[in-house]
């Protein structure tokens, strides 16, 4: 994955209704996306709701614990 | 064609073992597979063991219990995939000709770590989620795609459960029968699947005794063919997850090919289902079904020991249970005894050629096509 704010699009998702393993994320329960990009699929975490498939958005740089990693945001609709 | 038989299987209970060592599990499960085969340690001229979490020469430990006979001794380790990557090897060892008779053997403790064993730590970000996440995604495209609701991966988990209740082996033996609605009802693991749709982590052994020598109950190996992670774009990366329904297919047309019968041929399956969802994916990917077909067996009871394509009728991963290393050979034992007729309460209407397919983390996936 090439960086910062790259256009994606959700393939499938889930939820997971517990808490996420890192306490400053999804203590709630959290959703996972398959997101495709120019750059393949991927599995991302999600910040927001679950997003359904087809749904558009971006790839956000983020940092949880001490992995940086990238979230997908929806577009706004 | 491989010119090899399975004279024996043996097995052991499958549930917690808390105070057995794990070896004992292996040793238990190769007398039985021995005895199976009316043959003793002496005869063997191989041994081929598989286990993902025991500690360093586990397999020697096991090989020395059952006899100091100077064999070579292979351990393997291929995740959930293991038992099967072991089969082939004795497979092999006994096509290439280098001895008449080997020996594999799984073994596994998941409930209680063994001394000296194995911890699974956190290497990966996503080695710190459910292992079930990408399975989940995958189930909910394939719902999304066929506009199915979970109802029908809770059909499959209830029917393996059902299954378990006729196998005195099975782990999961549920007292009243498991209904739709049961397993719909469970804890949401990761939508669209629940507790009840995802496997059981257990501990166990299980062993098979291959030659080159027919035997009046012996099975013959058709084919057995492997393929350890070949590229699919549409498949992320995320550790050691097991390989895309693509790689299954890969592996399951290179079987059929060697062993000269198509998916119309197979008359009993066991697969690799860690997820209930996976049991729909790999009837696909081996074209055993389509899409459409998958929902009515599934609905219809068809995937049952007295359906139309009978799959996982020892229960599973799901319900028979899954000690990781044993498992291939878990499900090999169980077509072999449907094959020779000997499944008793679950028995499959004369069945005359099976397949066993399993997957495991990391990205191997080996298919075997076996005939009574």
């Amino acid at each position: 994955m090439s960086g910062f704010q790259t256009p994606a699009t959700v393939w499938s998702s889930t939820f997971v209704p517990s808490k996420s393993p890192f306490p400053e994320f999804g203590q709630d329960g959290y959703a996972v996306a398959w997101v495709d990009t120019e750059d393949g699929r991927f599995q991302v975490l999600v910040d927001g709701a679950r997003p359904v498939p087809g749904t558009v958005g971006r790839l956000v740089s983020a940092t949880l614990g001490e992995d940086a990693i990238e979230m997908f945001v929806a577009d706004p609709t | 064609m491989t010119g090899v038989h399975i004279t024996g299987v043996g097995l052991t209970g499958f549930g917690k073992h808390s105070d057995t060592p794990l070896a004992d599990l292996g040793v238990a499960a190769a007398e039985n597979a021995l005895a199976d085969a009316g043959i003793g340690y002496d005869a063997v001229g191989e041994v081929f063991t598989s286990s993902a979490l025991a500690g360093p020469q586990t397999g020697l430990a096991v090989a020395h219990r059952l006899g100091r006979t100077g064999i070579p001794v292979t351990a393997t380790e291929s995740a959930s995939a293991g038992g099967m990557v072991a089969l082939r090897h004795a497979v092999w060892a006994v096509a290439s000709g280098r001895c008449s008779t080997a020996l594999a053997i799984g073994y596994e403790k998941t409930t209680a770590l063994e001394p000296g064993g194995v911890v699974p730590a956190a290497v990966g970000f996503w080695d710190h989620f459910p292992p079930q996440l990408h399975y989940a995604i995958e189930a909910a495209h394939w719902l999304y795609e066929t506009q199915c609701g979970p109802e029908v991966i809770a059909a499959v988990a209830a029917k393996s459960y059902n299954q378990a209740r006729l196998n005195p082996l099975a782990a999961r033996r549920n007292p009243e029968r498991v209904t739709v609605d049961d397993v719909l009802g469970a804890r949401v693991v990761a939508e669209p699947l629940t507790k009840m749709m995802c496997h059981a982590s257990v501990d166990g052994g299980a062993a098979v005794v291959v030659s080159a020598d027919t035997a009046p109950r012996s099975v013959s190996v058709l084919s057995i063919e492997q393929t350890s992670w070949p590229k699919d774009p549409g498949w992320p990366l995320v550790g050691p997850v097991v390989g895309p329904p693509s790689q299954i297919t890969l592996t399951a047309q290179r079987a059929y090919a060697n062993a000269g019968v198509g998916p119309q041929d197979v008359g009993v399956v066991s697969l690799h289902d860690m997820c209930a969802s996976e049991e729909i994916t790999a009837l696909i990917a081996m074209g055993l079904t389509d899409a459409d077909g998958v929902v009515k067996l599934a609905e219809s009871g068809g995937l049952a020991s007295d359906g139309s394509l009978p799959t996982n009728t020892d229960g599973g991963c799901i319900a028979r249970g899954h000690p990781i290393g044993a498992t291939g050979l878990a499900q090999t034992a169980e077509v072999v005894s449907q094959l020779r007729g000997e499944a008793v309460s679950r028995q499959v209407a004369e069945p005359r050629t099976g397949v066993v397919q399993a997957v495991g983390g990391g990205g191997s996936c080996v298919v075997a096509l076996l005939r009574g």
